[in-house]
């Protein structure tokens, strides 16, 4: 069974990624370390850097799609272009219903899973269920 | 089995070899006419000149015959040049008729000849096998082939001919040869004279043909609005239709059919005339001619066109004329026109309802998940502490979602809001307003305002609009500008066409165009991590001059400045 060390918030509104962080600490098993990034530019410098500074890279990310400066779209071609060996396996979390922003979220390979908010503890479990097999 | 010979059927055949061809072209009818003519004639010859044959027998003088020759040569040498004939058929069975008629014929310079040579020394032999039995067709053929040969060295050789034929042919056979002639002559006088009629009665159907043809081209032309032109390049006259100067507005009676490249070009609206000019000078470079222009009547109306032309080269290789037609299609653009406006409305509406659905989706659903989550654990609080965060919570939430409610009202207003009155306001005067309400954040930032504005420029528009659109771009100008630079905003006005062009250019932050260019008026899109930035502003900006039917555009480059065109529309 797979450890999961450290987990990425990307989501610029603070109350969600604080609610995100509770339910996460709440329902999921302990995780160490979960860092929050206010959009996706910001989550892809933490990334990088790591990257070349041979540090940790997270083991999941959870991704919004309507951010400034960066969104989840422009993160995910950015995550593509870079080119990081190892696979970062991501799930959207949007308040976005659209069936062709899932079509086009499941496009992208590294795209685990498509949740609308709000996080409910059954998602948890399935994620985390998923990622620990 | 060999069929017999017989009159009929032998001169069938000779009709049909020499001048078949000829009879069958009816539009040659008039050389055609002019063949028989020299034929005529030439049997006319022959027959005066038969007593001189006669004369000579008596007389044995050669002299005489050869000035009788001569003589008919210049005849019909004059003869063939009054009446200017294209082509000659010339039939005869002398020899020395033939030497002197292609002598003068020559002599006139003639280009073309189709002669029946030894036509009649074979029918005459014919008829000598016929009349006189075998023998003597065979000797009349020798003698008369002596003779051809003892004629034709003499000529050659500069002596006299000795005229024996008359002696060696047998009356019969000449008379036979002659009847023959005649009955050739008469003949072709009448068909001649048939094939006249029957072409006089074409042409006259033709004529009535063309007439009703040319009614009905008139009236499909006058219906479907295409005049004819038609121009001279070497004269430089221009040939116009009735209908071509219905188009252009000119009263065809006030003006002739023939007018002048430069009337045309007069007529065609200031706008496209450089580009008419070019299409025709490419047009006479062998380009393809298919041109739309406006052009303008005298009354001042203005009319769309649609014109298609080519040319024609002489046969230097130089370009004689430039010829076409020209359409009427106002009413056609018009149409056009109006599904266009239609389209822009439904499509102005189709993205109007993608962002209301997107709004819903990301922004308002964004605040009541949050609302549910907080209610959750609200519930299950553990203690005053963490509730007392909840609600707080909770009330920031409820405060965005009602936030974006009012935004998603204002821009439904604005869309329901297209009649909204218009005002004439003056644009410097609304201008310093808004400078004014911003005079804080100037101040506070050293902001360097230069202003071009015309003092007494004004625009038409709804003025809540116009307060809005110009707080927000010059806001905008102050809130991105450059951490390193002193702020320096420019204000500049132009014409353009049906738009007055007001242009806010700032040397702030910028932004990529290539990422972001499609999005800057996208709603809910920020592109700098400022506090303020709600996504709004640009999004309602738009709207605002698009229901004005104006439009807005914007240029910027990141660390460079950002500068944004409106375009207030005047003609509606």
């Amino acid at each position: 069974m797979k450890k999961i060390n450290q987990i990425y918030i990307v989501e610029d509104d603070s109350t969600t990624s604080f609610l995100i962080k509770r339910v996460l600490e709440m329902y999921g098993s302990p995780i160490d370390d979960i860092k929050i990034f206010e959009n996706g530019y910001e989550a892809m410098n933490a990334l990088v850097n790591n990257y070349e500074t041979k540090r940790q890279l997270p083991d999941l990310i959870l991704l919004d799609l309507n951010m400034p400066v960066m969104d989840g779209w422009d993160f995910l071609e950015a995550l593509l272009g870079h080119g990081f060996e190892q696979k970062i396996p991501i799930y959207i979390l949007t308040s976005s219903i659209d069936p062709s922003d899932i079509g086009r979220a499941n496009e992208y390979s590294c795209v685990e899973g498509y949740f609308s908010k709000p996080l409910t503890k059954d998602q948890i479990s399935k994620m985390l269920g998923t990622l620990q097999q | 089995m060999r069929e017999p010979i017989t009159i009929s059927r032998v001169f069938s055949r000779i009709k049909e070899y020499f001048i078949g061809d000829l009879l069958r072209e009816e539009k040659d009818t008039l050389q055609y006419a002019n063949i028989v003519m020299i034929y005529y004639v030439v049997m006319l010859s022959l027959t005066l000149l038969l007593p001189l044959q006669i004369m000579y027998f008596f007389i044995g003088q050669t002299r005489e015959i050869y000035i009788g020759f001569l003589s008919l040569a210049v005849f019909l040498g004059a003869l063939i040049y009054i009446k200017r004939v294209k082509k000659i058929l010339l039939i005869s069975n002398g020899l020395l008729i033939f030497s002197t008629s292609i002598f003068s014929l020559n002599m006139f310079m003639y280009p073309e000849m189709n002669i029946i040579s030894g036509l009649l020394l074979a029918c005459s032999i014919h008829f000598a096998f016929n009349l006189l039995g075998k023998k003597a067709g065979i000797i009349y053929t020798l003698i008369h082939l002596a003779v051809v040969v003892v004629n034709m060295t003499m000529i050659k050789e500069g002596i006299s001919v000795p005229f024996i034929t008359p002696i060696i042919q047998p009356l019969s056979v000449q008379i036979s040869a002659f009847t023959l002639l005649f009955i050739i002559m008469v003949v072709l006088i009448l068909h001649y004279q048939s094939a006249h009629k029957r072409a006089a009665k074409n042409l006259t159907l033709s004529v009535e043909a063309l007439q009703i043809s040319e009614e009905r081209r008139k009236k499909a032309q006058s219906t479907a609005h295409i005049g004819v032109w038609d121009w001279n390049v070497l004269t430089n006259e221009l040939f116009w239709e009735a209908e071509t100067y219905r188009i252009f507005g000119i009263n065809p009676d006030e003006g002739s059919a023939i007018t002048t490249y430069e009337t045309f070009i007069n007529g065609v609206h200031p706008d496209d005339r450089a580009e008419m000019q070019l299409a025709v000078e490419e047009a006479l470079q062998g380009k393809t001619y298919n041109v739309d222009y406006r052009l303008i009547r005298p009354t001042g109306e203005i009319r769309h066109v649609n014109s298609l032309g080519e040319i024609q080269k002489g046969p230097d290789g130089r370009i004689v004329r430039f010829y076409g037609i020209v359409q009427d299609i106002t009413e056609r653009k018009r149409a056009e026109a109006e599904q266009k406006d239609l389209l822009d409305i439904t499509s102005h509406q189709n993205t109007q309802l993608k962002n209301f659905a997107y709004i819903v989706s990301h922004n308002i659903r964004s605040h009541s998940a949050n609302i549910i989550s907080l209610v959750d654990f609200l519930e299950t609080a553990q203690s005053e502490e963490e509730k007392e965060m909840f609600v707080k919570m909770l009330k920031t939430n409820a405060r965005k979602l009602e936030e974006t409610l009012r935004n998603l009202n204002e821009t439904i207003t604005i869309t329901e809001n297209l009649s909204k009155p218009k005002d004439r306001k003056t644009l410097e005067t609304e201008i310093r307003k808004t400078l004014d309400i911003l005079s804080g954040e100037i101040y506070e930032h050293k902001v360097e305002i230069s202003m071009a504005v015309p003092k007494d420029l004004t625009v038409n528009v709804i003025p809540s609009y116009l307060d809005s659109i110009l707080l927000n771009l010059m806001s905008n100008a102050i809130k991105y500008r450059s951490p390193v630079r002193k702020p320096v905003i420019e204000i500049t006005t132009e014409k353009n066409n049906d738009f007055v062009v007001l242009s806010v250019k700032d040397n702030g932050m910028g932004l990529d165009m290539k990422k972001n260019g499609s999005k800057i008026f996208g709603m809910y899109k920020t592109f700098h991590n400022n506090e303020d930035a709600r996504g709004i502003g640009l999004f309602i900006t738009k709207n605002q001059i698009e229901a004005m039917k104006g439009k807005i555009e914007v240029d910027s480059e990141e660390n460079v400045g950002t500068t944004f065109k409106v375009y207030f529309n005047e003609k509606n």
